[in-house]
């Protein structure tokens, strides 16, 4: 227990800026709760509600003409539905990432962002799931074809396809994230319901948080259970995107079927959930005045996991270059050609800029510490990551083994409102969250600024 | 069924942890073994100092990934294999290689639902009231403060628990009874 008690990061950039207490914390943490929104909060919100009426007006409209709304024209079978499905799964990747791995690690800086890369894991999931669904065509028909439910042909899902494995990965996911995220919120909720002094507001938070005491036997199962999940958390997040890109490496199509694909598919998720969270987290930390708890070395770090996972996703692709060539398969070479030089060529080049050349700016502590290019750069490596799925998914498509069923796909209006309307319907989660819950880990801040402090205090002896 | 007569618990609030510990320390030295503690955080040094049971969560976990698995492999087997063999592609209908993706991800499931739910139960939890929120200064226990809750089976002594727990730095003392 001592041991786990010494801090062992550097004291030199402290991860909590000032001295604090836990008043101090109390107050500002939970900040945001306590003020009424500012103008632009509503705005903000505004858009986004006015987004997701954009959202279900598409989903509608798939839902009631069917799918043939959207672009996906054989042999693209699959496009915007599992290009978004997998982009989303992949931001979700660094909640998780966050809060069990670097836990595990015990890197102290996870914790002013874990609770907030969190909730954005279980958003993103939340707007992935919605994909597939709507891609068996009949969503009310998916409890049959997804879930070992007995039906009227008393038939069973075929548990030998990657497919099913998908269903089964990305639910446990999305349970494991709600979870993990609610046991850290419990202590949070009971210091909200302590705290605040609208009734209504007492008894909802009373609600959730159970009636946590903070008790010294309560405290001792959440610890450990907490422990637990985080090294339950820690392969499983490895393990959906693993079975996320089976979905593609099982099947045999050209550019799909390489053995590189669940590392680099690993990769490319956290790459992408790291540029979200720092997509969202510049502003947020600004607007809550959080530049106390998420400092610049917090920054710094994040952009330093990018830069690391761009390289490991820029070896992803060298090797499937390396492999088609060296393969000696024609369908493979030609489909790599073709990425640099067939239809979707402007695509591809994104791709290659955004991934792989543009987060070699961090190799500079200017650019790593620079807040409007870090910005700026996590928006690119969104933008990258989600043309990469592209690439992967209608590039391998619409070239396939027969030049007679070739044909250019070309996303319709539909395709882009479920798209767009995801973002928004995430944006107005995430506007919730930031109204209503703490946005830092609270009770975790307070331990490691206690730690922090026995530390210095330590040293001055 | 219902017997048990209420308990007396002297609730002191401290500010500052290290008075805690050492407050908790002094009334065990004089017998007082059944302490608890109500702390905004998971401190080491005060969770020691009362003592709380280790929590038996790891051995559920463990039962319950066992389940999952077991769960999971036979779910697949019975569906794929034995009520309704599917013939995809010539591959054979019991293969318990391709069995372990689910398998692994119900051993997850089973488990990370054990861990939540015995912490909510093991806590106690749901239990949206207890005597102790009754207490003044009770509710800064969530956020900054660390209340020592010392058991006196003998309620005359209570008076005599609280004016000592005070002389050790509490900023508050009260009497509850659960």
């Amino acid at each position: 227990m001592a041991a786990i008690s010494k801090p062992e990061h550097p004291v030199d950039e402290p991860l909590i800026l000032g001295p604090q207490d836990n008043p101090s914390l109390t107050r500002t943490l939970y900040n945001n709760i306590w003020h009424p929104p500012k103008r632009g909060w509503w705005i903000l919100f505004g858009i986004c509600l006015l987004g997701v009426g954009m959202y279900t007006t598409s989903i509608l409209i798939t839902v009631t003409q069917g799918i043939g709304v959207w672009g996906n024209q054989i042999p693209v079978g699959w496009a915007f539905d599992i290009i978004n499905f997998v982009w989303w799964i992949g931001i979700g990747h660094a909640g998780t990432l966050i809060s069990a791995i670097l836990l595990l690690f015990q890197q102290k800086w996870r914790t002013s962002i874990n609770r907030f890369s969190e909730a954005m894991t279980i958003f993103a999931v939340m707007c992935a799931a919605v994909y597939p669904i709507l891609h068996t065509g009949r969503p009310w028909f998916s409890a049959y074809w997804l879930f070992p439910w007995p039906n009227t042909m008393s038939i069973w899902p075929q548990f030998k396809s990657p497919l099913m494995w998908d269903v089964f990965a990305v639910s446990t996911y999305f349970i494991t994230s709600l979870l993990f995220w609610f046991m850290g919120l419990i202590p949070d909720l009971a210091g909200l319901r302590d705290r605040t002094e609208s009734r209504v507001a007492r008894t909802i938070y009373g609600l959730f948080s159970l009636g946590w005491r903070g008790s010294a036997q309560q405290w001792t199962h959440w610890h450990t259970a907490y422990n637990l999940l985080a090294a339950f958390s820690t392969p499983l997040v490895l393990s959906v995107h693993t079975i996320v890109s089976w979905d593609f490496a099982v099947g045999l199509m050209p550019g799909w079927h390489a053995t590189i694909f669940p590392p680099y598919f690993v990769a490319g998720a956290v790459f992408s959930g790291f540029a979200m969270v720092m997509s969202l987290m510049i502003p947020a930390r600004h607007f809550l005045n959080l530049k106390h708890v998420v400092t610049m070395k917090h920054l710094e770090n994040i952009n330093k996991v990018i830069l690391t996972t761009s390289m490991i996703v820029g070896y992803g692709y060298l090797m499937e270059y390396f492999c088609a060539f060296y393969s000696g398969n024609r369908f493979e070479s030609y489909i790599f050609t073709q990425r640099l030089i067939g239809a979707y060529w402007p695509v591809y080049w994104t791709l290659l800029a955004c991934n792989v050349v543009i987060p070699h700016l961090f190799w500079f502590k200017r650019a790593r510490t620079n807040i409007p290019l870090m910005w700026i750069v996590s928006i690119f490596v969104n933008v990258g990551m989600w043309t990469e799925r592209f690439i992967i998914i209608v590039g391998s498509l619409y070239n396939d083994f027969l030049p007679s069923k070739w044909h250019i796909y070309i996303p319709r209006p539909v395709d882009f409102g479920v798209f767009f309307g995801s973002m928004f319907f995430f944006g107005m989660l995430f506007l919730l969250f930031l109204r209503f819950l703490p946005p830092v880990a609270v009770a975790e801040m307070k331990e490691l600024n206690a730690e922090m402090n026995a530390h210095h205090e330590a040293e001055a002896a | 069924m219902d017997t048990h007569a209420s308990k007396r618990w002297v609730l002191a609030r401290f500010d500052q942890e290290k008075d805690f510990v050492a407050a908790a320390a002094k009334v065990r030295s004089q017998g007082y073994d059944n302490l608890d503690g109500f702390m905004p955080y998971p401190s080491h040094e005060a969770l020691a100092a009362v003592k709380p049971k280790p929590s038996p969560i790891p051995w559920m976990v463990f039962g319950a990934a066992l389940c999952g698995f077991t769960f999971a492999f036979s779910l697949m087997a019975f569906c794929n294999w034995y009520d309704f063999p599917i013939n995809i592609g010539g591959r054979p209908t019991f293969s318990p290689t391709v069995y372990i993706p689910i398998c692994f991800e119900c051993v997850v499931l089973f488990s990370v639902l054990t861990s939540f739910v015995g912490t909510i139960l093991l806590g106690g939890m749901p239990m949206p009231y207890h005597p102790f929120f009754t207490s003044e200064g009770f509710n800064k226990a969530s956020t900054d403060s660390f209340i020592l809750a010392v058991h006196t089976p003998d309620t005359s002594k209570a008076t005599g628990v609280g004016d000592e727990l005070k002389g050790l730095g509490a900023f508050s003392v009260e009497q509850v009874d659960e």
